[in-house]
């Protein structure tokens, strides 16, 4: 998993032989629809430099921006009449970036749909499984990567689990020999707070499933853990999650969860699941989960429903089982 | 009608320069800086994401059975 930074410079020098090849296109795409904030952010950049490498651009084009609406995934136009704008034109249809390829794909059905005679794409970062390719593209990424450009700040990644607060002083760690003696983290459900960390650690050294057990430090204490291990469906198991009691309401289950998905993304896994608790089944579909047609699991009286949450990922969905 | 790209040479800011913003925190999303994931039917960042699911997560810890040794 890499992340990517590309600067105002290389922004500026694709988006410059961007331009030398578009204005070699015939027909020229004289309706430029920017899509999302995204593709307005690129567009700003464009104009610069159309105003002083292209000037003849200047009388014989317009503008036409494209948003999305996440919700119902509807292509939606936040200007301007594309009924009256679109029909006959050749369209040019910009992103920064194309992730699944969903949203251009529905652009460029939306235009076709209105008419356009042609249609020329374009994104300045695309990744490598996106189910959608455009005309032309300035860099290729990696499924599991990440990349930010024209950003006023390089942000920095950390543990935490709100932004708002300053990140506590912890650390993750993936439980090791010399670890097996520590103490205890009591959670309150007996069937994880009977375990070991000599058991756990005997699942990860000998245990058929390949776990990894990994531990929430803060220095020497043991604030909480998660295990999980990978099926060879490409689904990331979350066997455990807990906090010590004393550190509850504090954000560190966040912090673990967070990691969790981290996990799950660099591992390539196509969906992250869980065993809830049947009282929070509700819960968990709030929060993208939805349940897996699946035996509950009956532990000491308590019973767990499966839950599955797509990764975030490009180009794939899975099914429901 | 569209808008002529002279007209915006001019006038950069007749393009949006708003996006969604998180109903809990309001901080502008943007998917590779911020997240964007979803909480019912609305968006929100990562950080109010996990903050949610991690209090659950403290009350409710993840349970899986396990085969008992010796």
């Amino acid at each position: 998993m890499i992340t990517n930074f590309v600067g105002e410079k290389e922004v500026t020098a694709y988006l410059r032989d961007f331009l030398r090849r578009l204005v070699t296109l015939n027909p020229l795409p004289n309706l430029w629809c920017p899509v999302t904030p995204s593709g307005e952010k690129l567009l700003r950049r464009i104009l610069e430099l159309v105003k002083v490498d292209h000037p003849n651009l200047v009388d014989s084009v317009s503008v036409l921006p494209i948003q999305l609406d996440r919700a119902t995934r509807k292509i939606a136009f936040r200007r301007g009449s594309p009924s009256k704008d679109i029909p006959g034109k050749s369209v040019l249809i910009l992103d920064g970036a194309i992730h699944s390829g969903s949203t251009m794909a529905r652009a460029v059905e939306k235009v076709v749909d209105y008419g356009a005679a042609e249609v020329c794409t374009y994104s300045l970062m695309l990744k490598c499984d996106s189910a959608f390719i455009p005309t032309m593209w300035g860099f290729m990424i990696d499924k599991t990567d990440r990349a930010f450009f024209l950003l006023e700040e390089i942000p920095n990644h950390r543990l935490s689990a709100h932004h708002e607060a300053p990140p506590p002083l912890v650390h993750i760690q993936r439980l090791d020999a010399e670890q097996r003696k520590l103490g205890r983290v009591v959670c309150g459900v007996k069937s994880l707070d009977r375990v070991t960390w000599g058991d756990r650690w005997f699942d990860m050294a000998a245990g058929e499933q390949d776990k990894s057990c990994y531990l929430l430090l803060k220095k020497k204490a043991v604030l909480g853990y998660l295990t999980v291990h990978h099926t060879n469906r490409r689904f990331m198991v979350v066997d455990e999650i807990a906090l010590h009691k004393k550190y509850h309401g504090k954000g560190y289950g966040g912090i673990l969860i967070r990691f969790a998905d981290t996990l799950a993304r660099q591992s390539d896994s196509v969906a992250i699941q869980l065993h809830a608790i049947k009282e929070q089944v509700k819960f968990y579909r709030h929060y993208g989960y939805h349940q897996v047609a699946e035996e509950p699991l009956n532990l000491e009286g308590e019973e767990y429903q499966l839950m599955r949450r797509p990764v975030l990922r490009s180009g794939r969905t899975i099914s429901n089982r | 009608m569209a808008i002529p790209l002279k007209e915006l040479i001019e006038n950069p800011d007749l393009l949006s320069k708003e996006g969604l913003r998180c109903p809990h925190c309001g901080v502008l999303l943007q998917e590779t800086i911020t997240g964007k994931r979803w909480e019912g039917d609305h968006e929100v960042c990562s950080d109010c994401y996990y903050e949610k699911l991690g209090e659950a997560i403290e009350k409710h810890p993840i349970v899986s059975g396990r085969v008992r040794r010796g």
